[in-house]
C-alpha cells in the first residue's frame, strides 16, 4: 500500500489518541505510553506495503502497538534486571502529566480502574480491547491472533471476576 | 433466563452498569504535544510507494528466474533422455545429429524417400558396434 502524506495524516488523526489510550492502559506510565504510540506509527509507515485491507486500519495499529508492547516489556525486563545489579538509583519521572485524572476523581471509577488491574494478563487485555478501546469481538480476536470464541469466552470469565471483586 | 431477568434484575443491572463504566473508563487525557510528534514523523509519501514498487519488481524478476530455471532444467532432462537412447538393433544413436524424431529411427527401416519427404537428408550412418554413437556422414 503506497500512502500519500496527506493519508498519513488522517491515519494519525483518526487512530492516535486510541492507540495512546491503549498503550497507556498496557503499560501505565505515560511515558512509556507516548514512546509506543510513536513507535507503532513508525512501524506503520514502514511496514505499509505489509497492510492488507482484510481488516481495518484501527484493528491493524491495535495489533502493531501490542506487539510493540511485548518487545518493550521484554526490553524492559532486561533493563530491570540490570538497575537491580548496579541498585535502582534512577526513577523515571513524568512532567506531572496525569492522563488518568478524570477517571481517578470518579470515585466508582477510581475502583474500577483498580479492579480491572487484579485481572489475569489476558483477560485485561481483552477487557481493555473491548470495553474501552470499543473494538467488536471479532476485531480483539485479529489484534490477538485468539479464535473470537476463546476472547468471548475470556471476557465473559474477565466480567465475572470483575463483579465478584467489586461485591466483595 | 428471561425469567430469570425478571426474578434478579438487580443483577442484570449491574452488569450494565458494569459494562458502561468499563467504557467510562475510555475518558482519558491525550499529551498536547503527541499529535505534533507524530506528524513530524510521517516520512514522504513516494518512501513507500517506491519500496512498494521495488517489491513488485523484486516479485516478478524472482518468478521470471524460476521459470527460466525451471524451463533450462527441463530442457536438460529432454537431452539427456534423448542423448541415451538406443535403436532397436541396440545401435546408438545421437538425437543432436537427429533431424528427425527417435521413434522413427529406432524401427530403423525408414528408407531414403521417407526421410526426403520429411524434408531432410539423414547425414548419419548408424554404427555396427552398439554403444559406439554415431559416425557422422560424410
Amino acid at each position: 500500500m503506497g500512502m500519500t502524506t496527506e493519508e498519513c495524516k488522517e491515519i494519525i488523526c483518526q487512530n492516535y489518541k486510541e492507540i495512546y489510550r491503549f498503550t497507556l492502559y498496557l503499560t501505565d506510565d505515560p511515558i512509556a505510553a507516548e514512546d509506543l504510540t510513536q513507535e507503532t506509527f513508525i512501524s506503520a509507515w514502514t511496514s505499509a506495503d505489509t497492510y492488507k485491507a482484510k481488516s481495518s486500519v484501527k484493528t491493524w495499529l491495535h495489533r502493531i502497538a501490542f506487539n510493540k508492547f511485548i518487545d518493550s516489556r521484554r526490553e524492559l525486563k532486561r533493563y530491570n534486571m540490570l538497575l537491580d545489579r548496579y541498585e535502582k538509583s534512577r526513577v523515571r519521572t513524568s512532567d506531572g502529566f496525569e492522563p488518568l485524572r478524570k477517571i481517578m476523581a470518579d470515585e466508582d471509577l477510581g475502583s474500577l480502574y483498580k479492579a480491572i488491574h487484579t485481572l489475569k494478563e489476558p483477560d485485561y487485555v481483552c477487557i481493555v480491547l473491548h470495553y474501552i478501546q470499543g473494538l467488536s469481538f471479532k476485531e480483539v480476536a485479529k489484534v490477538l491472533c485468539k479464535p473470537v470464541g476463546t476472547v468471548k469466552w475470556q471476557i465473559s470469565q474477565a466480567i465475572k471476576r470483575l463483579k465478584d471483586y467489586l461485591i466483595d | 433466563m428471561s425469567q430469570d431477568r425478571k426474578q434478579n434484575p438487580k443483577k442484570e443491572m449491574s452488569l450494565q452498569m458494569l459494562e458502561e463504566k468499563l467504557r467510562a473508563l475510555s475518558n482519558i487525557d491525550v499529551p498536547s504535544m503527541l499529535e505534533t510528534k507524530l506528524l513530524a514523523q510521517i516520512p514522504s509519501g513516494q518512501l513507500n510507494v517506491q519500496r512498494h514498487l521495488n517489491y513488485r519488481w523484486f516479485e516478478f524478476w524472482s518468478w521470471g528466474l524460476s521459470a527460466a530455471f525451471a524451463a533450462a532444467l527441463a530442457l536438460g532432462v529432454i537431452l539427456f533422455h534423448h542423448s541415451t537412447l538406443s535403436t532397436s538393433n541396440g545401435f546408438v544413436v545421437d538425437p543432436v545429429e537427429m533431424p528427425f524424431s527417435h521413434s522413427m529411427v529406432k524401427q530403423n527401416n525408414m528408407s531414403y524417400g521417407i526421410m526426403s519427404m520429411l524434408g531432410s537428408e539423414p547425414n548419419f550412418k548408424l554404427s555396427k558396434e552398439p554403444n559406439s554413437g554415431i559416425e557422422k556422414g560424410l
